[in-house]
């Protein structure tokens, strides 16, 4: 079974399924060309929107929170909540996840387009819904990077996506396929596969946030035929943009907001593994709890947390339209529906 | 000290390997006696600073309902039967781990009465058996034939879960017992093994059977010669200065120096020490109590303290004893179970008849 750790994508075919294809050998000598090749035209894209600035203008930021109100003068389309938090106080920029600004939700290292009010939210804030959500979001993005890196060079490894985030379903998920469709994995490598999640959050790799256009995410993507299909659909819904995150070198599509960094992941654990059926493939849905830093719990409480997430968790399963795909909605759309909810 | 030689090197095969006998006096600060690390080496709780959870209450309330539930389970554990077998005598079986609760007094059928100690036996679950081979005690000097001995290892007392630490509680996990206070180990004969997830009841021991029952004295703390040791210490008046509480002389001239063990101001208690020969008068089977004559087990009432069957020569049971544990229907013998010479409280009062 420790056969199917470490991956490498050279050829990957799937018989049994309808709408996927036999892909052509890739370009690359290794898998890890995939990666820093996806990470350069990432930097490249990020440093051409940098250039693309011109002349910096000065936006007005209205703070409101703990230690005081403030206003701050800080440039356009460059600083982030982040640099906002620099200028405040230290202990903001250790404890905090997420930013709200104008009453939305927004990455705390995303760029700051106008003047705004701007509230920075953190796990034990008393409004922590969205931070919740946020967390559990990041989660299953940090255990797609997880997942590339753990698997061996002929396990064929390809990530599909995760889906919405929903802490009462009682994991956060990412499901992905194997060349091998017969994995069945021993607690020991759910548990290894635990710690090299713990491993990657300790490296403490801030969060950023890109949009893209569909031309370029396809480039980098071109090897994941999954990715390649979804990305017609989500650009089609955000005026051809594509949000990109990245921590450290894993990079992944998603509309939500992710935490500041991953560092707030402290425990986390990979209850269990199901086979499911989701559009027409066969995929791997992998499942797992974590807790924030800062948050002890028990091991007896923790483990009444993990036996629950061993149940298959249905979301994103169900043929009706309303359950999507997290990269299928706008973020801003996702912040009013919970406010809707609470 | 207090005992014999003959009785030392008996009681050498039943004693817990925690047992101290030395007096060991340490100037100047609280006696914190010498703890042997059990063979699990960490912690059992969890430290106060990670035990703060912050959880709602609501969470508090799910997760106490969950351990209920989880209580619930472990005691319909099916656990394998046990098969009688025949007790020799000098074949030790496994003790018991009981709360003292208190003193009672008790009468027998001529109107003597007896001054008893109350002992319940609280939760008490096999939760591994070590075979002799198995079984690597600490010290190995007082215990001869260890090798032909197995250890029992009993937990007793409810535990919230919520406090222990993982590596405890995997301790438990083999067993399916939900995790308890306190693990002690009995070193047994072989034949006396009980399975895994059995639990011992006040019906283990016999009305009329004699017992040891070891406990750890009250904590008197640092105290003076007088109390400690009994000494008379000086007169009160008679011109007498700073002389009234004192030890008087330490040595004289042979050797030119202060014997080893010499009496002296020190932390007085906090030992374990065993009573030996306790009769049983009364068994209470619903609340699992057993009555003990006097009033002299150590510790405070609230403690706990470990039962044996009794070592002392003169005081073996005439009838094999239930081995290896009570395997009879409960439910034909009467709820309390007294000695035939006990005067039960329902009955008749005592009359005497006038003296001629």
């Amino acid at each position: 079974m420790a056969a199917h750790l470490r991956a490498n994508i050279f050829r990957y075919r799937l018989s049994n399924s309808g709408l996927l294809v036999a892909i052509q050998k890739c370009g690359f000598s290794s898998s890890e060309s995939v990666i820093e090749y996806r990470n350069r035209l990432f930097d490249e894209e990020k440093k051409r929107q940098r250039d693309n600035i011109g002349r910096i203008e000065k936006i007005e930021v209205r703070y409101i929170g703990v230690p005081k109100n403030e206003t701050l003068i800080v440039n356009k389309d460059i600083s982030t909540p982040y640099n906002c938090a620099q200028h405040i106080s230290e202990s903001l920029l250790r404890i905090s996840a997420v930013a709200v600004v104008n009453g939305h939700q927004w990455d705390l290292h995303r760029p700051l387009k106008e003047s705004c009010t701007l509230q920075l939210v953190n796990f034990r804030s008393k409004d922590t819904i969205g931070v919740n959500q946020a967390f559990w979001r990041t989660c299953s993005f940090v255990l797609g990077g997880v997942l590339e890196t753990v698997f061996k060079d002929d396990s064929g490894i390809y990530l599909h996506s995760f889906p919405k985030p929903d802490i009462k379903s009682g994991s956060f998920t990412y499901d992905f396929a194997l060349k091998n469709q017969n994995w069945e994995p021993s607690p020991t490598e759910l548990k290894a596969i635990g710690i090299e999640m713990c491993n990657f959050a300790a490296q403490n790799d801030k969060i950023e946030r890109l949009d893209v256009s569909h031309d370029i995410a396809l480039e980098m993507f071109k090897t994941n035929p999954f990715k390649r299909e979804q990305l017609p659909n989500i650009s089609n819904q955000n005026n051809g943009i594509i949000t990109l995150y990245r921590a450290g070198k894993h990079i992944d599509i998603s509309k939500g907001t992710m935490i500041g960094s991953t560092q707030f992941i402290r425990k986390a654990r990979i209850a269990s593994v199901h086979k499911i059926l989701k559009d027409d493939s066969e995929l791997y849905r992998i499942q797992g709890i974590a807790l924030p830093t800062g948050f002890t719990l028990s091991t007896y409480a923790f483990n009444i947390l993990s036996d629950r997430a061993k149940k298959l968790n249905t979301i994103g399963l169900q043929q009706n339209s309303s359950e999507k795909n997290d990269n299928q909605e706008h973020p801003e759309e996702s912040t009013s529906k919970m406010k809707q909810r609470i | 000290m207090f005992l014999s030689k003959t009785i030392k090197t008996v009681l050498g095969t039943s004693i817990i390997n925690d047992v101290r006998y030395t007096q060991v006096c340490f100037h100047r600060f609280k006696f914190i006696p010498k703890l042997r690390v059990p063979e699990w080496h960490f912690r059992v709780e969890r430290r106060a600073k990670d035990r703060d959870d912050n959880l709602t209450e609501r969470n508090k309330r799910f997760i106490n309902e969950m351990s209920k539930k989880d209580h619930e389970k472990a005691s319909l554990l099916k656990v394998p039967t046990v098969e009688p077998k025949e007790w020799k005598k000098g074949m030790i079986r496994c003790g018991i781990v009981a709360k003292k609760l208190g003193y009672y007094p008790l009468w027998t059928k001529d109107g003597t009465r007896i001054c008893t100690t109350v002992l319940q036996i609280i939760e008490n679950h096999v939760i591994k058996y070590a075979p002799p081979g198995e079984f690597n005690p600490t010290m190995r000097k007082r215990l001869g034939n260890y090798n032909k001995k197995g250890c029992l290892y009993i937990g007793s007392g409810e535990a919230d879960p919520n406090r222990l630490t993982a590596n405890y509680m995997g301790l438990f996990k083999e067993s399916g017992v939900m995790p308890t206070q306190r693990i002690t180990r009995f070193i047994i004969h072989p034949d006396a093994a009980l399975p895994i997830g059995t639990s011992i009841n006040a019906l283990h021991y016999r009305v009329g059977d004699y017992v040891d029952v070891l406990g750890k004295t009250v904590d008197q703390g640092w105290q003076g010669v007088i109390k400690r040791w009994g000494f008379k210490g000086g007169p009160a008046t008679h011109g007498t200065t700073k002389n009234h509480r004192r030890g008087g002389s330490l040595a004289s001239g042979i050797k030119s120096r202060i014997w080893k063990g010499k009496k002296m101001p020190g932390n007085m208690g906090n030992r374990w020490r065993t009573l030996r020969g306790l009769k049983i008068w009364r068994i209470n089977r619903k609340e699992n109590c057993i009555w003990v004559s006097g009033r002299a087990i150590a510790g405070a009432p609230g403690s706990l303290v470990y039962i044996y069957d009794t070592v002392l020569p003169l005081r073996q049971p005439k009838e094999p004893l239930h081995f290896p544990t009570f395997l009879g229907d409960e439910s034909k013998l009467p709820e309390d179970i007294y000695e035939e010479t006990i005067h039960k409280f329902g009955d008749l009062t005592i009359t005497f008849e006038p003296e001629k």
